[in-house]
This record gives structure tokens, C-alpha cells and sequence, in this order.
């Protein structure tokens, strides 16, 4: 009797991990930041559906450097900064089919630091045997769902506000080699597990009828010519646009002294300003963008590029 | 997948076996005890001390030898006190004077082995120091050895052993498997509790499993883990930042040293509920470590409540032969003659005690922050057993109850912040930056940078849910627990449905709001350090 109760214990045990996984989830795959991609996908939503026509997905580097709000300024085009700190390709994927969900994009821009940065959803890939039991019961694995859920968060609610953009007023002058982009003829190879998650977002891009183009952003830190080389390769075999912005600092303007927030990592506003209004003429131009300006359907375009008051 | 990437993937796993992560609770735990269950009545020590031995040298290594030869030595020694015991053909003075021997020059081997491990540089670094200052050439090479897992619980547990045989509380252990599978038995191989031979005879009586042995087990498990992993581990990276950072304020330096306080506390007496549980699960009854420490009415009752067998250690141990011993006897007449009875009588416990808190503080490790905290309680308890009596006088006087709520608040608000300031010197990197601390409560006390900054100190707003939710769970349980009501008991005699609801709301809570996958660093067991 008491031993038929234990095992009658464990099942139910065993069905409400089931249950719990199922609900926290996410739809669209495996992602290693459960709260950040919870949070993002919090985010975009809020967007009226139907409105944005482009996705900037990426690491902090475009959230630093990209302003959606500036990009209306000037082009009345509309986008949207998918993006977070250290941000995987695993969580990328699945941001990009949750903003999908309720937003038809034309083009998605993908940044490309994080190529080379790990891509796995698992914080340790060699503990097989822990990564197994998160696979089979992702309650383990995203039990930190609670973080991502919406709440009144005075950083969450200017980040929305400014379309995913997060700019930093912060100057730490780059010092470094200013030829940081010099061809040495090398090539540095992007990871084997990157390429699978490039290849699903690309599949679902075709899939949707997207238009994907990638973009190195202005960093010393994170750039250098062995990665272009790399990046442009790619990019070539599958016939899509790579503009390398670190190619072209002249032509931007960046200046490395005033420019950067900590030392040629990320941009800052400053610098945030020159690349966002070279892409969005890039943009508008190469893709055919609609100006939205005008258009009652995006009345809370104006509005929150006025309330923002950045431009 | 190649035969040398799996290799890796498992050694590593391996090496990260502690109570808290789940291959411990929830495959070598029941692995074990499968086996355990199949292995018969005979073998049942066997595949103890193979789990044992297993769990030690999944952590330390080769170190294992280090146990196994110190099992073996206090094997012989124990027998050869029990053989002198019992050789009548020596005089009863010479054969006291011969075990005597035996026992000092033993665990004088048995410290100078811990010494080696755990003190070697701590010693030569302060021998630099002072002949720096002597202006004696001297240098020290640090050896970072390596350190036996449970070094210090073992050698605790090995002295007492051979302490009572030599007493003749104890009889020699005859099986050297016993001694060895004391001296390894993994529940309490890395926190203790500091166990006496005599308290553990189910260790080796190999009997099989019981279901509610098994079931009491786990459910103490699950009440660790929830300390450990959803207020302990979920307070770690506060304590750290506000610990390393740069900025310190009164305000700061006391959040600190509540935060790391109540971290300590959950920690310890979390992994200590997974001990108790884990080793429930082979029948055996270890001793509790902690009895509600802070509702303890001062500091001395204090530490008959927290690190409870420590305590105990140092009593039977310490306090006990130095108050008996002659040389303190004669010293105390000494002093009562010079400076009266009122003064002399604290003679003899001072110098138990000083030995004892002296003790105390080495035994946490080689830091002269621990030094100070054994000193610090040394001082205070010595103060408490001063004032006490002018102290209830004085209650009489103002016709207040020792038991009345405005003396109890008193002396739990004393109590708290007798412990935190302790607390705070025992945490800090140096005992500079502790008394750095302390100043800065009296110079700069102020909450506003502090109250500016709490979801900038490694806990973001979703992480003080499980901390404050945690916290007020245990004290409501802790304070249950003082006024005698038999919890579980209580929770045994509800319809199965309710308890089975009651069991998996406990083990939810823990897997969604324990620190543990990404976002979270492994925090290792604090007194595992020790």
C-alpha cells in the first residue's frame, strides 16, 4: 500500500514537471537566457502589430549603436533593436520568431559579433548528463522565467520607449591600434553550432520572406579583419548583403577619442548618432522602405519620438 | 560523440559533486542506496565505505590516501590504548602514564598532519612577517598543498575517538572497515557535524532500508536545499559584491554583514540538513548541528545552539581537561588569594575558555580574521559571565521578568548584532578592511547609497522574492520549532492528498526560485572551506 503511494507519488511528480516545462517553455526553441528573451519578447510585443519593418537583432552592440527613433527622424522608417547583453544565436532565433509572431518585417539586420561568441543554450556544454535532464524536464533550465515577466520598470519602460535602443552618455576615449582593421590575410573560423543557428534563421527568413543583411558595428574590441574576412565569405555563398561599418570609420566620421563609451567597445550616443543615420539611408534606399511619417497608423512613432526628445 | 569529449563531460561532472547539486541527491544518493539495499545485511558497510571513499575521491584525489592512513593510525592506536588498558602486568600508575603517552604523542601526529595541510604557509608567512621586523633574513616559499576534503571535521572526530578510548567511554573499534567508514562516511564528510564514535552504532549494523527513514531523509533534504539554494546561494552575490567592492559606508558595511549573517546561517545549517537526511536514508542518526541559534538569550547560549557538536568538541575536549587540570587549579588559588574569591573564581573559566575560543577561531582556518573572531566571542562571553549577575539584579530592581518581552527584545536585538559584528571581521578579507567596517557603522552611518543601490549589488528585484519569502518561511518554522510544536508530527497526520500538494508546492518552490543553471554561479558550501 504505503510502496503503491511512493510510486503514485513519483508519477504524479514526474507529469507535473512535464506540465511546468510546457508552460515556461519558449516557443520557437532552446534559448540559454531565459529572462533577457522573455523580457524581449515582452518588449516587442507592446509594438502595434504589423509595424516594424525592420528587426535589428544582436548583441549590445546594437543597442548601443542603432536608434530606431533616429531612423524615423530621418527616414521615417520603421525598426526595432532585438537585442541584449551577450546575447547567444540560440536566443536570437527564438526572439526572431516570437517578433515574427506579431510583426511581418521586411528586412531583419543581423549584427555579427555574435558569430564567434558562444551559441549554446547551455551554460556548461560539458555537463552532458545536466544539459540532458534540462532537455527532457526545461523547467529546470528556465526556472528563472519569473525575472522575464513584465513588470513596471522605469529601465525596461525608457527602453521601450526608444525601440530597444539603450544609449550610454559615457565617454572612455580607444587608444588602441587605429589600423585595427589591417588584412593579415587570416581567417577566423565561425564555430560550428553558430552556423546550424545561422542556418535555421536564414531557413526561417526564406520561410517568411524576409530579407537578411548583416552589419559589423564600429569595434575595435570586438573587430578585426580575420572575422570580416570570415563574415564576407559567408555572407558571399549565401548571396546577401555584409556591410562592415568598421571599414568605414573615415566615412562615418567615428571619432575614437569622443565616440566610444569604454574604449572602442560599444559606441556612445555620440557615436550612436553617425552610424544610426548612415544605416538608415543604407537601408532605406537598398531595401525600398516605406516613410511611414504622416501616416495615422504610426501616429505613436511621432509620439515617442517626440516625448523621447533625443533628436 | 568521441570517446575523449565524453571522458571529459563525465570527469568534470564528477568533479563537482557537493550536497547541493542534483547527481548527489538525485543519483549517487539513490544509487547508493539501491545498492546498499541489494548488497545484504554483511555487506551493507562495504558499499558505505565504497560510496565513501568514491565521494572523497571524486573531490580530492589521490588525497584519499590521507584519509585512509589516518583511519588506519587511529585503528592501531585505539587498540594499542585498549591492549595498555588492559595489560594488568603494569602497575596502575605506569600504565596511565604509558596511555597518556600514547594519546599526547598521537594526536599531536594527528594535528601536525592538519597543520601541514592547512596551516603550513599561514605559519611561514607570519614567521616572515616577525623576522622582518627582527631583521632576520627569512623566507617562505608558498606550497599551496592541497587540502583533504573533511580534513578538519575528521581530525576533530579522530582526537575524540581515541580521547574517549583512552577515557574508557569507548571500546577500541576491532574492525578496521568501522574506523575507516566512520572516518569517510560521506553525509558528513565536507560540513560535519563533528560525530563521536559511540553516537553512530546504525552506521555499522547494516540494516536495510526503511521507508520512513527514507522519507524523513528526503524531506530534510528538500528543507536544505531550500535554505541553501533559495536564500543562501540567492544572497552569495550581494555578499560578494558589497564584500569586494570599493565603496563602504556604515549603512553598507551593516547590510553586508546582515546579508552575510543570514547567508552563513542558511548555508550551513542547510547543508547540515542534507547531511542529517542523507544519512537518515542508511538508518543513521547523526547529531543536530543547530537548535534555533537566534533565539538564544546571549552569546554563550548562542553557540550552544550554532555549530552545536564544534561546541561540544571543545568542551569535552578542551574546556573540560584544562578547568580539571591541576596547573589551572593551582593557578586559580593563586590568584584567589591575591585578589579575593570574586575575582579568582572567573580564573578557570577564563583559561578554559581562552584555549577553547583560541581553538575556535584557528579551527576555521589560517586567517587572522578567524583568530579574532575566536578571540571576540572569547572577550564577550567572559564579559556576559561578569555582568550576568549585576545584570538580573538590576532586572529585580526595576521589577522586570527575565522572561518579560521587553528583556527578551533586549537580548535578541544585543544578541543580533553581537553576532553580525562577528560576522562581519570573520567575512572580511583582512582584518584591516573588518575593522574598516566596524569604524565606518560610527563614523559614516547612513542608508541612503545603500537603499540607492539594491538591485545594483548582484540581486536584481526578482531575486529579493525568494530571500525575504525564504526568510520569513524559516522563521515562522524556526520559531514553531522553539515553542515545541512538533511540525512534522503534525504534517503526518494530514490526508495524503493535502501532503502529497504540501511535498511538491516545497519541491516547486525550490526548483523555480533556487540559485542554480544559468544566471547563477555554483556557490561552494561555506564551512566545506573549513
Amino acid at each position: 500500500m504505503r510502496s503503491r503511494r511512493v510510486v503514485w507519488f513519483f508519477i504524479i511528480f514526474i507529469l507535473l514537471l512535464f506540465i511546468t516545462s510546457g508552460l515556461v517553455s519558449p516557443y520557437g526553441g532552446e534559448v540559454y537566457d531565459i529572462k533577457s528573451t522573455n523580457q524581449r519578447i515582452e518588449d516587442i510585443r507592446v509594438e502595434k502589430d504589423n509595424t516594424i519593418d525592420v528587426l535589428f537583432a544582436g548583441n549590445s552592440l546594437v543597442f548601443r549603436d542603432l536608434s530606431p527613433l533616429q531612423m524615423w527622424g530621418l527616414e521615417g522608417i520603421t525598426s526595432y533593436d532585438l537585442s541584449d547583453g551577450a546575447m547567444r544565436l540560440c536566443d536570437q532565433y527564438t526572439l526572431i520568431q516570437n517578433a515574427c509572431i506579431t510583426q511581418k518585417p521586411e528586412l531583419i539586420v543581423l549584427e555579427t559579433c555574435v558569430f564567434f561568441t558562444d551559441a549554446s543554450p547551455y551554460k556548461d556544454d560539458f555537463a552532458l548528463p545536466t544539459n540532458l535532464i534540462e532537455k527532457i524536464f526545461p523547467i529546470f533550465h528556465y526556472h528563472t522565467f519569473y525575472k522575464g515577466l513584465s513588470v513596471s520598470d522605469p529601465d525596461i519602460d525608457a527602453r521601450r520607449l526608444l525601440k530597444g535602443f539603450d544609449p550610454s552618455f559615457d565617454t572612455k576615449p580607444y587608444t588602441g591600434d587605429p589600423d585595427y582593421m589591417a588584412d593579415r590575410g587570416e581567417v577566423t573560423d565561425i564555430p560550428e553550432l553558430n552556423r546550424r543557428y545561422l542556418e535555421d534563421i536564414m531557413a526561417f527568413c526564406k520561410e517568411n520572406d524576409i530579407k537578411v543583411m548583416l552589419i559589423a558595428l564600429p569595434s575595435p574590441v570586438n573587430y578585426d579583419m580575420s572575422k570580416h574576412n570570415s563574415i564576407a565569405g559567408w555572407a558571399k555563398e549565401r548571396d546577401i548583403e555584409f556591410v562592415d561599418l568598421n571599414l568605414l570609420t573615415d566615412e562615418l566620421g567615428i571619432d575614437w577619442n569622443t565616440d566610444t563609451k569604454d574604449e572602442g567597445d560599444h559606441l556612445n550616443f555620440e557615436g550612436s548618432k553617425k552610424v544610426s543615420s548612415y544605416i538608415a539611408e543604407h537601408i532605406t534606399k537598398g531595401y525600398g522602405l516605406s516613410d511611414h511619417r504622416g501616416d495615422p497608423e504610426y501616429a505613436q512613432w511621432e509620439e515617442s519620438y517626440e516625448e523621447a526628445g533625443l533628436y | 560523440m568521441d570517446l575523449k569529449y565524453f571522458t571529459e563531460c563525465i570527469l568534470e561532472w564528477w568533479g563537482q559533486l557537493s550536497y547541493t547539486v542534483w547527481m548527489y541527491f538525485a543519483l549517487l544518493l539513490p544509487l547508493t542506496a539501491l545498492i546498499y539495499q541489494a548488497a545484504g545485511k554483511k555487506n551493507r558497510r562495504y558499499v558505505l565505505l565504497a560510496a565513501s571513499w568514491f565521494f572523497f575521491f571524486s573531490l580530492s584525489g589521490i588525497l584519499l590516501i590521507a584519509n585512509i592512513l589516518t583511519s588506519a593510525f587511529v585503528w592501531v592506536v585505539g587498540n594499542k590504548l585498549e591492549s595498555v588498558n588492559a595489560d594488568k602486568s603494569i602497575k596502575r600508575k605506569a600504565r596511565k602514564k604509558k596511555k597518556k603517552q600514547i594519546l599526547v604523542i598521537s594526536v599531536v601526529l594527528l594535528l601536525l598532519v592538519l597543520v601541514i595541510f592547512k596551516y603550513l604557509d599561514f605559519l611561514g608567512l607570519n614567521i616572515v612577517r616577525i623576522t622582518q621586523i627582527a631583521g632576520i633574513p627569512f623566507d617562505w616559499k608558498v606550497l599551496g598543498l592541497a587540502v583533504p576534503v573533511g580534513i578538519s571535521y575528521y581530525t576533530l572526530e579522530a582526537i575524540a575517538y581515541l580521547s574517549d578510548v583512552y577515557w574508557e567511554k569507548t571500546e577500541a573499534e576491532k574492525s578496521f572497515l568501522n574506523v575507516a567508514l566512520f572516518m569517510s562516511f560521506f553525509p558528513k564528510l565536507i560540513e560535519g557535524p563533528i560525530t563521536r564514535y559511540g553516537g553512530v552504532p546504525e552506521l555499522f549494523a547494516g540494516d536495510g532500508l526503511v521507508l520512513d527513514n527514507v522519507a524523513y531523509g528526503y524531506q530534510r533534504i528538500l528543507w536544505g536545499l531550500f535554505k541553501k539554494l533559495v536564500i543562501a546561494d540567492q544572497l552569495a552575490p550581494a555578499v560578494n559584491s558589497l564584500y569586494d567592492g570599493d565603496y563602504m559606508d556604515g549603512g553598507v558595511a551593516l547590510f553586508a554583514a546582515l546579508a552575510f549573517t543570514i547567508q552563513e546561517y542558511m548555508d550551513f545549517s542547510g547543508a547540515i540538513d542534507i547531511v542529517i537526511g542523507s544519512a537518515r536514508i542508511f538508518n543513521v542518526k547523526l547529531a543536530e548541528n543547530f537548535r534555533q541559534p537566534f533565539f538564544a538569550k546571549n552569546a554563550s547560549d548562542f553557540w550552544r545552539r550554532w555549530h552545536i557538536t564544534l561546541g561540544a568538541f571543545f568542551r569535552d575536549y578542551i574546556f573540560y581537561p584544562i578547568s580539571l587540570s591541576k596547573n589551572t587549579a593551582k593557578l586559580s588559588g593563586k590568584v584567589k588569594k591575591v585578589c579575593g574569591a570574586s575575582v579568582g573564581r572567573f580564573v578557570t573559566p577564563a583559561i578554559s575558555l581562552f584555549f577553547v575560543w583560541l581553538s575556535n577561531g584557528l579551527w576555521h582556518g589560517p586567517r587572522w580574521t578567524y583568530v579574532f573572531y575566536g578571540m571576540y566571542y572569547f572577550v564577550l562571553i567572559l564579559i556576559e559571565n561578569i555582568v550576568e549577575e549585576p545584570f538580573l539584579k538590576l532586572l529585580e530592581r526595576l521589577k522586570l521578568k527575565e522572561t518579560s518581552a521587553p528583556v527578551r527584545v533586549f537580548r535578541y536585538v544585543k544578541l543580533l548584532f553581537i553576532v553580525m559584528i562577528g560576522e562581519m571581521i570573520f567575512r572580511a578579507e583582512s582584518l584591516s578592511k573588518g575593522f574598516d567596517m566596524l569604524k565606518c557603522i560610527f563614523t559614516d552611518l547612513r542608508f541612503d547609497v545603500m537603499a540607492e543601490n539594491l538591485e545594483n549589488i548582484g540581486i536584481d528585484r526578482y531575486g529579493y522574492i525568494p530571500i525575504i519569502g525564504g526568510l520569513i518561511v524559516v522563521m515562522i518554522v524556526e520559531t514553531l520549532k522553539e515553542i515545541g510544536v512538533p511540525l512534522r508530527a503534525k504534517l503526518q497526520a494530514l490526508p495524503v492528498p493535502v501532503r502529497f500538494g504540501f511535498w511538491y508546492v516545497c519541491i516547486f518552490v525550490v526548483i523555480i526560485f533556487g540559485a542554480y543553471g544559468t544566471g547563477y554561479d555554483v556557490e561552494d558550501l561555506i564551512y566545506a572551506q573549513f
